[in-house]
């Protein structure tokens, strides 16, 4: 029964973590229309940011800010540079585009920095907090905290100024929120660049959690994939009960089934969801 | 004289979005009823129904006699429901004898190609590739296309949109001639002048409702018909 | 037309007669990747649906075949099966491509896809991580050759025809405008199954054939995404030339990137990614098949 609750407590921790990691994936979708398959490689380059600001000596406190800010200025670049030519076509082209860019931002990674598995440990992280018999990690918890203020400011942000509401009515009504005077075109700029930023901020606090090697990205971009269509897409629900359940779903088959099985059996909880409710359990917008 | 289609307390939402409270009416063979509306009285939606596309949430559709409230659109054309569309769905790969060769295959019904392209006024333009053609011409694309089924039912979504007054003369003359073979015709319009002349009955559709049902001559006649074309302020000026 | 068809098949089969060992593999690879290509097109350019995952029924294909024969079944009736079984599989498609969207339809089907991937891998009954190592004779490769052209050819003459029927008029009707295709009276279903089977049955019968060339298969060989990925840049390239296109490309992509990889091994990825983008850059336009 303990063991229960203690993987009740790691699932917990790592849904945090998942919601901010989703996020990023569920803005572009939700406000774009775009499935961007390369968002697990954006992740990771805010990994390898992190990770080598911090071999360079740079404090934390400056690095983590610092790739905030290369991540918005990705997403401009993203959006203009490449999204924006391909905008006017079927929406699969820009599957085919971002698949591509996956590929292309895996292999530099992997050019510069090679396969080795690498990761952020850090001291001050290092040990857990003991809660009665239960083993909190630092890192984790750390982690779970600062995705958590992360995902709430991204709310009022989303809900309190003007270009958050402007940027959620683009993704109800793309049409009425244009006659309302505003202009998609800057909308979906601003939305990719949170979204890159939010990839790229979650990267390093993958670093901290875990190793990490340039061909992580596929499975990182799956995990974002399942908790928007698991959750659904449009609200904040959607992206905390798809980050649930996919926290639970592997840590529970990690521990009963074996490693290997964690892939399996979201991968099957997601083709089940695709095939029969497609929508998330809470989704407003179709997914 | 025998009712063509009957359609009893359509019901349709889209989410939270009402736009059709509860439709009835009736139409018969060899009658041209149609419906106006304001924009946004859930006229296309109607139509949508009528032909199958879209299904409603709660009433019947009877075609014949025979309730077919759920029969799948394909069906429907099947068993002699026409359609056309608000904008022209031509198939763009295909030349116009090729768009009606096809639904002569699937229709299953015995129509001469070459009689219904004359009779449309495109035989001319028969090789032609259907993306290539005007929009008036579309427009008589889908007609041709639809009469291919041998309708017994003919729905058409404001098919003189966009049309210049000699396209427009030209199609009334067919529309007439297939009223005169028996065919019940449905028009939803807001070109009344080209209108008028070709119906027997109007319905007014506003806010999802049927607020007249009758004599054309009655429709502007009506309070509530000029209140929900002009607005309240205005409803009482004129006619 | 029939005289360039006749004096290819003759130049094939004969071919490895004269080839040695490397162009044997080259032309082999080529095959394969032009077959897998029409194969996916009879989804993609009739019915406008993008399988990205159709590789799935390729890597059930090589399991159906590799656990039969290594059961010791014959070779023709675990090729047959090997078509039979992920036909039927193929079934489990048919309710996404109800739902109509096509971009959606192409992420759903990959899912799929690497789900098997990840779930063999995991089940010892299918070899696990070890996969299948085959016992085949010392003329596999041969053999191999000959499926993987009988393949192609047959795949060839059924799209010739397809292009030229009525039933690939209606298949391209409904991928234009299905709304519009059921107010003639057409009934996607049957059409969308056919095809979906036709499908199925092609990639499962490669996936056999590929296991007799390679003689050993496993998880992250036949379900491999990059086979996808291969096999949709083919398509992409030949959006306008639905029947040449394909072999051509294949044959052109196959060369080209084995003398790129012999040269540059680390350049690989980093220059498919690239190649990628910078076609569908180019040529999104192909992808507007609504000819307007």
């Amino acid at each position: 029964m303990e063991i229960i609750f203690q993987l009740l407590i790691d699932a917990l921790l790592l849904a945090g973590y998942y919601a901010l990691l989703s996020s990023g994936f569920s803005l572009m979708w939700g406000v774009s229309g775009i499935i961007n398959l390369a968002y697990g490689s954006f992740v990771l380059v805010g990994a390898y940011l992190v990770y080598t600001f911090h071999l360079l000596e740079m404090s934390l406190f400056l690095a983590f800010p610092l790739t905030v800010a290369l991540g918005l200025i990705s997403g401009v670049v993203l959006q203009h540079l490449l999204i924006n030519r391909l905008i006017n076509y079927e929406p699969f082209t820009l599957l085919v585009l971002t698949f591509g860019f996956d590929m292309l931002l895996s292999n530099l990674l992997n050019f510069f920095f090679k396969a080795d598995v690498r990761s952020l440990t850090l001291e001050s992280l290092s040990g857990s907090l003991f809660v009665s018999h239960f083993i909190v990690p630092y890192n984790k918890l750390l982690v779970f905290l600062l995705s958590f203020l992360a995902i709430l400011a991204l709310q009022l942000y989303l809900k309190g100024t003007w270009t958050g509401k402007a940027i959620r009515a683009v993704s109800f009504d793309r049409v009425g929120a244009e006659l309302c005077g505003i202009n998609p075109g800057k909308i979906y700029t601003i939305s990719t660049s949170l979204a890159t930023a939010l990839a790229m901020l979650s990267g390093g606090f993958y670093a901290l959690l875990q190793g990490f090697t340039p061909f992580d990205s596929g499975g990182i971009t799956l995990k974002a994939f399942f908790v928007c269509v698991v959750g659904g897409l449009g609200n904040v629900h959607g992206l905390l009960l798809g980050s649930l359940v996919l926290a639970l779903s592997e840590v529970f088959s990690g521990f009963y089934l074996g490693e290997g099985w964690k892939v399996v059996i979201s991968l099957v909880i997601l083709v089940l969801f695709l095939l029969w409710k497609p929508q998330g359990v809470a989704g407003v917008k179709y997914a | 004289m025998e009712k063509v289609i009957e359609v009893v307390e359509i019901k349709k939402a889209f989410g939270g979005n009402k736009v059709l409270e509860g439709v009835s009416f009736s139409a018969e063979a060899g009658k041209v009823l149609g419906i106006i509306g304001p924009n946004g009285s859930g006229k296309t939606t109607l139509i949508n129904i009528l032909s199958g596309v879209l299904t409603q949430d709660h009433g019947k559709v009877l075609f014949m006699g025979m309730d077919i409230s759920h029969e799948k659109a394909y069906v429907r054309a099947k068993l002699g429901i026409g359609r056309t569309f608000q904008i022209p769905r031509a198939f763009p790969s295909l030349t116009v004898w090729e768009n009606l060769q096809l639904a002569q295959l699937h229709s299953g019904k015995e129509v001469s190609i070459e009689s219904v392209l004359k009779r449309v006024g495109l035989y001319e333009l028969r090789g032609r590739y259907s993306d290539k053609l005007s929009l008036a011409q579309r427009k008589r694309l889908e007609l041709a296309r639809a009469l291919m089924l041998k309708p017994k039912l003919l729905l058409l979504d404001e098919v003189f949109a966009g049309m210049n007054p000699a396209s427009i003369w030209e199609v009334s003359e067919v529309i007439k001639g297939l009223k005169e073979e028996g065919l019940c015709i449905i028009m939803v319009e807001h070109v009344l002048s080209a209108l008028m002349p070709l119906v027997d009955e109007i319905i007014v559709l506003a806010d999802g409702r049927v607020i007249y049902w009758g004599d054309k001559y009655g429709a502007f006649k009506e309070e509530k018909v000029r209140r929900a074309y002009l607005g309240e302020k205005y409803s009482s000026f004129g006619v | 037309m029939l005289k360039l068809l006749s004096f290819i098949f003759v130049v094939g089969c004969l071919f490895p007669l004269f080839a040695n060992p490397y162009w044997l593999r080259i032309a082999s690879s080529a095959l394969l990747l032009s077959s897998l290509s029409y194969a996916h097109n009879l989804l993609f350019y009739f019915l406008g649906y993008p399988a990205f995952g159709g590789i799935a029924f390729f890597g059930l294909g090589a399991y159906t075949f590799s656990f039969l024969y290594s059961k010791g079944f014959p070779l023709i009736p675990s090729l047959l099966l090997s078509m039979l079984i992920p036909s039927l599989s193929a079934l489990i498609l048919l309710p996404i491509m109800l739902r109509l969207k096509s971009h959606y339809f192409a992420i759903s089907t990959l899912a799929l896809q690497v789900m098997l991937m990840e779930l063999v891998e995991n089940i010892e009954f299918f070899g696990g991580t070890k996969g299948y190592a085959l016992n085949l004779s010392h003329h596999a490769n041969i053999i191999a050759y000959y499926l993987f052209l009988l393949a192609l050819l047959g795949l060839f003459l059924f799209v010739i025809l397809l292009e030229r029927s009525v039933f690939g008029r209606t298949l391209k009707a409904i991928k234009e405008d299905e709304t519009a295709s059921l107010t003639l009276g057409i009934n996607p279903m049957p059409y969308k199954l056919s095809m979906l089977l036709l499908m199925g049955m092609s990639l499962g019968f490669l996936g056999g054939a590929f296991s007799i060339w390679s003689a050993y298969i496993d998880a992250s060989t036949v379900f491999n995404p990059t086979l996808s990925v291969k096999t949709f840049f083919v398509l992409i390239l030949s959006l306008n030339s639905p029947i040449y296109g394909p072999f051509l490309w294949s044959l052109f992509f196959e060369m080209f990137f084995e003398t790129l990889w012999s040269n540059f091994p680390q350049m690989h990825g980093i220059l498919l990614g690239l190649g990628i983008m910078l076609l569908i850059l180019a040529f999104p336009r192909g992808l507007k098949w609504k000819r307007s």
